[in-house]
């Protein structure tokens, strides 16, 4: 600090003098020491692709709320005259096949789809959780028996399944999103069980019980931070996957029924419509890829900063 | 072969090695972390020569350094230079690299485990070693069973087949051992050889290198954090700390009239037989310096029990003891100007810390 | 070994059968289905007639018996929809199109990824990485349904650029080998997706095997960099990479569900759609039970392959 002081050479007497060692501080700590959760936030922060995309999902989300409104016009009023409207002033993005306007139906579809992977990821990721926890937390038999039904389950494509969950509860909204919770829950659900058991077997985890830490100390300050940033990652995996789901569905017929209808459901109007009217089919497509894309986008930033081994 | 052996002869007051002034630098987000800080010191043919320090000296960058191993973002800095026989490490082609590597110059690492891989079967891996270097598979096949023979794996043809999770821990070392010296290289890196072993079995791999040097005047170099089992079994002894070379002699030197205080604390810290049992153990307070911010003075000042004003502030001068120069630290307490009453008390001090005296 | 895969088999068995049963009380809980679709309209003599025909007259559990029983020779019972179809003889017509489709894929998608993993781990760092990073990523996002209905709108027909078939499938001679401009279009389609997650999870395994010490030692024997990468890179990749395989499978299958219905494809994949539409409760259940045989055997094989590639799983099985 005062170097530049000192840069005049002391006297001999007072350069070889001996320092007091109570004024040395052996381990002083040079570099900053930065937490996990702010080091990740930091990363996180400073990735320019994810910000970017965080801004789009942030007014895509915005938009599925205010789209309709701003527009000026419902998205079910059917206008015979005004059917197959290429886009232009007054309909932004065109009419369909019988005459709604575009603009307003793409946002409520986008809502409805954003909706479905929201809800239907968190649900997932719950009982998933919950789910694992027990396996991991009881073991014995019980782990066994449940471990097979995850393995029964999970031995059928989750498209088939889901498909086959729509077939016995019926269609709409509530069954969608419980046929599509249910159908992906079980990767969760090993997930938490092999992350909780490696966990209990980690040297850290038995240095803390060695010190006679308690229950509620180890789940608090072990399992769980170390635990968190995998559900994260996992949501973040769940969303496009669900998003992806429900179109195809509504795509085929099988998920949102009409009234109801999704950015799946516009575009399988959109094929009947394609070869005449391509704006109806490309209208679902980029919204759904917008969408996809951020989630992509922004999970990637999460892994990257959530992943300690990655940082050096 | 004999023509090699005559070459050997001939070279064996020349160095094999000469590292001169050697920097690399890892470039991470905090900073750039200056492992290795300008070292230089050369290795003799013959000579077992080690390096010894705490752990994030720079000790093994220094051994990556020498078999050019160093990858991103870890970078040897211009002005370094690493001579073996002669030839300059850093300007090597591929071709030259490729020879060197394996053939002249081969490396033992820490932890066999991780550095043999593990879908492979161990005989492959000796193998690979010698095609590289021309032998035919059929005469590298009956080559890579005499190696694991002659490194003390009993059943080497069962062995040959086996894979490295299925040795136990020496004698996977053992196993790494005989694919060093495979190609019969003039120097061996041995990097924590014995780290991760039994103290038992620490000894007896210390021995099978010992016996590669007398049979076969390999030079080695060996790197450890470790004044006890594996220094016995060296030569010549280089301490170092921070990144930097402090103090540096034969074993006799290092053992019996270590200079720098940091080397009196390092030997103070290692149990003796010829200690009375009331003696406590040192240790030394403190942490070595982070090597983002290294310490414009002498690394160790912070943690020196003999610091003065001006070990903050300037680095060291290299003082040369002896007659035939094989002696020398880095230390303040042995500066030209220095007043006799430092020197007194150092040598006071030096008594209590395991040291001798250093009487000349 | 042969303990262990005897093993797994039976618990593929015992997983196949509990399929069967979930599925089959499902379906049974339904309170309208096919059926009641059907016969809505009939006299009630003739309504009892065709209840009688499909069993259904019977309680839950006795049917169960009986369809249990005939599913072990392969026979699922007769569609309710369409007269005469039958679990076995749809697999007959309709599974080539359906292997042939998703076997494409899979070969497209799984070499062309792991191609473009090796080069982005080989020039980490570079444009060429940043290339390939950005088109898995723009490929992962895009679902591989608006991928289809793209390429359908612009590579295919009178409007397209290449003037590929909109809808169809090659038959007769053409089945397996010919044809192949029907195929191109569904074949890019259901294979991008994959590319991208190949590539990702090759890339990522090189560079942990390249960070790992035994490729430093191989260095440090002289091997040079493209060797070290073909004798232990390489190797030591493979074993994250066939874990992802009966996933690509599944995967592959339940995409063809869409993929068969946007290029008219006549394959399992658009049937298990129909019938899933229409209720018809026989050909479900038999669909199921195939789709998740070919699930579970897929998982079985790569367990087995998995004990090939690396060794120290085999030890673990032996002890077993």
């Amino acid at each position: 600090m005062n170097s530049k002081t000192n840069s005049v050479k002391l006297p001999a007497s007072e350069r070889y003098a001996f320092v007091d060692q109570e004024t040395l501080q052996g381990d002083e700590v040079v570099r900053k020491n930065i937490g996990y959760w702010a080091d990740a936030a930091r990363r996180f922060y400073k990735n320019k692709v994810a910000m970017f995309f965080l801004v789009i999902l942030v007014v895509m989300i915005i938009m599925s709320i205010l789209g309709p409104i701003i527009s000026g016009k419902d998205y079910i009023t059917i206008a015979g005259g005004e059917k197959n409207i290429a886009p232009n002033s007054k309909y932004w993005f065109g009419t369909d096949s019988m005459g709604r306007d575009l603009f307003a139906r793409a946002w409520v579809g986008l809502r409805a789809s954003l909706l479905v992977a929201a809800v239907a990821s968190v649900v997932q990721l719950v009982i998933g959780c919950l789910y694992g926890a027990i396996m991991a937390t009881v073991g014995g038999i019980v782990d066994e028996i449940m471990m097979r039904i995850v393995e029964v389950l999970s031995c059928l494509p989750n498209l088939i399944l889901v498909t086959l969950l729509l077939v016995v509860f019926g269609n709409g909204y509530i069954q969608l999103l419980f046929a599509l919770s249910f159908s992906s829950w079980t990767g969760t659900a090993r997930l938490v069980r092999g992350q909780l058991l490696k966990l209990k077997e980690s040297e850290y985890v038995l240095a803390s019980k060695a010190l006679g830490s308690s229950n509620a100390h180890r789940i608090v300050k072990h399992l769980l931070p170390n635990t968190v940033g995998l559900l994260i990652l996992e949501m973040a995996q769940a969303i496009p996957s669900v998003i992806f789901s429900e179109s195809s569905l509504s795509f085929l017929g099988i998920g949102l029924m009409p009234p109801n209808f999704s950015l799946g459901s516009m575009l399988a109007q959109g094929q009947t419509a394609m070869a005449f009217y391509p704006y109806q089919l490309v209208v679902p497509c980029v919204l759904l890829s917008l969408l996809v894309l951020s989630f992509n986008v922004i999970g990637d930033a999460l892994r990257d900063a959530l992943d300690p081994q990655l940082r050096n | 072969m004999s023509e090699q052996n005559e070459k050997k002869e001939i070279n064996k007051n020349q160095p094999l090695l000469q590292v001169e002034d050697l920097r690399v630098s890892y470039y991470t987000y905090a900073g750039e972390v200056q492992s290795v800080r300008g070292i230089s010191f050369d290795v003799k043919q013959g000579e077992i020569m080690a390096i010894i320090g705490e752990s994030g000296c720079g000790k093994s960058v220094t051994a990556r350094s020498i078999m050019s191993l160093i990858r991103k973002p870890g970078k040897i800095k211009e002005g370094s230079k690493i001579l073996f026989d002669g030839k300059n490490v850093a300007a090597m082609t591929k071709k030259e690299l490729s020879k060197y590597r394996g053939g002249e110059c081969s490396m033992v690492f820490q932890d066999a485990l991780v550095a043999l891989d593990p879908t492979m079967r161990v005989g492959k891996q000796i193998m690979e070693n010698l095609c590289i270097h021309g032998w035919s598979k059929k005469d590298a096949k009956e080559e890579a069973i005499r190696l694991l023979g002659a490194v003390g794996i009993p059943n080497a043809e069962r062995r040959f087949k086996q894979y490295p999770f299925e040795f136990s821990g020496g004698m996977r070392q053992r196993a790494m051992i005989a694919m060093a010296v495979a190609c019969q290289p003039r120097l061996v890196i041995a990097d924590e050889p014995t780290t991760a072993l039994d103290v038992t079995i620490q000894a007896q791999i210390m021995e099978l290198l010992k016996k590669l040097r007398d049979e076969d005047g390999t030079s080695i170099i060996l790197i450890s954090h470790d004044f006890g089992v594996v220094a016995g079994f060296a030569d010549v002894i280089t301490v170092m700390y921070a990144g930097k070379i402090i103090e540096r002699g034969t074993k006799g030197e290092i053992f019996y009239e270590p200079k720098h205080p940091y080397t009196w604390a390092l030997l103070g810290a290692v149990p003796r037989l010829d200690w009375k049992n009331k003696q406590e153990l040192r240790t030394i307070r403190g942490t070595p310096p982070d090597l983002v911010a290294p310490p414009k003075g002498c690394p160790f000042a912070k943690r020196c029990e003999l610091c003065m004003n001006v070990c903050l502030e300037e680095e060291p001068p290299v003082k040369a003891f002896g007659e035939d120069g094989t002696h020398s630290a880095a230390c303040w307490l042995y500066a030209e100007d220095a007043p006799q009453e430092v020197l007194e008390k150092a040598k006071k001090f030096a008594f209590t810390r395991g040291g001798r005296t250093n009487e000349q | 070994m042969g303990k262990f895969l005897l093993r797994r088999f039976l618990y593929m068995i015992i997983t196949l059968f509990l399929v069967f049963t979930g599925t089959f009380f499902a379906l049974a809980s339904i309170p309208g289905n096919a059926l009641t679709a059907k016969i809505v309209k009939l006299p009630k003599a003739a309504q009892e007639r065709v209840i009688e025909k499909y069993g259904y007259d019977k309680p839950v559990v006795e049917r169960y018996v009986v369809t249990l029983k005939n599913a072990l020779h392969g026979d699922f019972g007769e569609s309710i929809v369409k007269s005469g179809d039958t679990v076995q003889k749809i697999l007959a017509t309709r599974l080539p199109a359906t292997i042939r489709l998703n076997s494409q894929q899979i070969v497209l998608g799984v070499l062309i990824g792991i191609m473009l993993g090796i080069i982005a781990a080989m020039k980490r760092g570079g444009p060429v990485d940043y290339g390939i990073l950005i088109f898995c990523m723009f490929v992962t996002s895009v679902p591989s349904l608006v991928i289809a209905l793209v390429l359908q709108l612009y590579c295919a027909g009178d409007a397209g650029i290449f003037h590929l078939p909109i809808i169809g499938w090659p038959k007769g001679v053409d089945m397996w080998f010919g044809g192949w401009e029907y195929t191109i279009l569904p074949t890019i389609a259901g294979a991008l997706f994959y590319v991208a997650g190949y590539a990702r999870t090759t890339k990522i395994a090189m560079l942990d095997s390249i960070y790992q010490e035994c490729t430093t030692t191989a260095r440090a024997i002289g091997m040079s960099e493209s060797k070290v990468v073909l004798h232990h890179v390489v190797r030591n990749s493979f074993i994250p990479i066939i874990t992802f395989l009966p996933g690509t499978i599944a995967g592959v299958l339940a995409g063809s569900l869409f993929i068969e219905s946007v290029f008219g494809i006549p394959g399992v994949g658009s049937y298990y759609v129909r019938s899933v539409t229409g209720r018809d409760i026989p050909m479900i259940l038999g669909m199921t039970v195939f789709y998740s045989t070919i699930t579970i055997v897929s998982i079985f094989i790569t367990d087995i392959l998995y004990g090939i590639v690396d060794p120290r799983i085999k030890i673990i099985n032996k002890k077993d």
